[in-house]
């Protein structure tokens, strides 16, 4: 049945599309109550993060020039010169690492609740692959202002996956477009960052997000839910908006009393400056990397610590198909321990990182 | 339409403060000292702009607040 009422273009699109079939369809879905049900914000914070790194990442392709002569130049126009490019830029650096933050954080709440298990898999792998995504932002990103920071960090990182057998060589030279990094470097990082992985990451949000509705939010095993569910449309919308709105004004925070910095202009011939670091949520991988020794029974330590984190990566994504007492419904207290201690490693390791030479 | 309002008011707002005429000596980043990477408006000026962004989207928090509220009570629960 058309609606009767509502605002005239309600009433237009109602006549046209079905609309009303939609909002109904949409106004069903409910969340459930319990004492775990806060963690359930952090999935829209990380995509409220991400609507923000689309505006703000638009804005500034508009001033951008992506060849090794211009980028830094017109970094420096942006920031000096634009009206509130200053802030645009903070905004959007800020704003991707508040998002790595808030989906490292919605991931390990999701694996400690268990929410993965049967019938929530593809929720799960499209998440992890979610974060390959993000964290493929982060690297292609890194470049972009071409200092001397941005040129050594992804000189070191595309040295890394080389040790890989058979795909290493060929993959980095793909990334890098040649031998050096150079025009052909920065070009295809832009060309990744600002079209390729978006279009893949709105593909795999869409995914997500759309499984998200079909499914609903899980409880976690063994919560007691003594309340009834809400409405998600509008109750519980309302509560995610206000969580977007606390997120915008602490990254507001951010962005304008500590501005993102620019090193000096990159210089492919000095040497890369001492006690260089990738950004913090590489820095697992960067610290692991040192931890290895050269060689281990004649297998090069750090294509030992590649394959290692491939593996694990692995693993990581077939999580919901590896437990199989979550998806009968049963705690599994293996697994509960494997995601702990995967959180020290990543805090203890980026602490380390950060506080040693 | 609130939200309309606070956007407009804060781009009307913020776009009355100076910007650069006067920050030649504001350098952010390293760089040689008579040519700065990086010129910021000053840190007085900045705070003013986080006032003004704090008073529109806290307000703007506090009213979503209160409209949740009001839709807890017509339809808490199915």
């Amino acid at each position: 049945m058309k609606s009767d009422s509502g605002s005239g273009l309600y009433k237009w699109l109602d006549e046209r599309l079905p609309v009303r079939e939609v909002v109904d369809y949409l106004s069903k879905k409910v969340v459930p109550r319990h004492k775990h049900s806060f963690w359930y914000y952090l999935g829209g914070l990380t995509l409220f993060f991400f609507v923000i790194q689309i505006i703000t990442g638009l804005l500034l392709s508009i001033y951008y020039k992506p060849s090794p002569d211009e980028a830094y130049e017109s970094v420096r126009t942006i920031v000096n010169e634009v009206p509130f490019g200053w802030l645009i830029r903070s905004l959007h650096s800020w704003a991707a690492n508040l998002m790595v933050g808030a989906l490292f954080i919605h991931m390990f709440s999701v694996f400690l609740m268990k929410s993965y298990r049967k019938p929530r898999e593809l929720m799960w792998v499209s998440g992890v692959l979610l974060l390959f995504l993000i964290l493929g932002f982060g690297f292609t990103g890194y470049l972009l202002p071409w200092d001397t920071m941005a040129y050594f960090a992804t000189l070191i990182g595309t040295e890394i996956p080389k040790t890989v057998p058979i795909i290493g060589d060929w993959g980095v030279s793909l990334l890098k477009g040649g031998d050096e990094i150079g025009a052909e470097t920065l070009t295809r990082m832009y060309s990744i960052h600002i079209i390729i992985l978006p279009l893949i990451t709105i593909m795999a949000v869409s995914f997500h997000l759309l499984v998200n509705q079909v499914l609903g939010s899980s409880v976690p095993i063994g919560t007691v839910v003594k309340q009834p569910p809400i409405r998600f449309f509008p109750n519980f919308l309302y509560r995610d908006v206000i969580s977007w709105t606390i997120g915008l004004i602490a990254l507001l925070g951010l962005a304008i009393l500590l501005p993102w910095g620019l090193g000096e202009k990159a210089d492919p011939l000095a040497s890369a400056p001492v006690g260089i670091k990738p950004e913090w949520y590489f820095l697992p991988l960067f610290q692991s990397l040192k931890f290895a020794p050269s060689n281990i029974f004649g297998i090069s330590g750090e294509l030992l610590t590649n394959l290692l984190v491939g593996v694990l990566s692995i693993v990581w994504l077939s999580i919901p198909f590896l437990d199989r007492k979550a998806s009968r419904e049963e705690q599994s207290p293996l697994f509960t321990t494997f995601g702990i201690l995967l959180i020290l490693y990543l805090l203890v390791t980026i602490t380390m990182a950060y506080t040693t030479a | 339409m609130v939200t309309t309002l606070c956007l407009v008011a804060l781009l009307g707002t913020t776009a009355s403060f100076p910007q650069r005429d006067a920050l030649k000596d504001k350098t952010l980043v390293g760089g040689a000292e008579s040519v700065p990477i990086l010129t910021l408006p000053s840190y007085a000026e900045r705070i003013q702009i986080l006032g003004v962004a704090l008073v529109l989207f806290g307000g703007l928090a506090l009213l979503l607040n209160e409209k949740r509220k009001r839709a807890d009570r017509n339809s808490w629960s199915i």
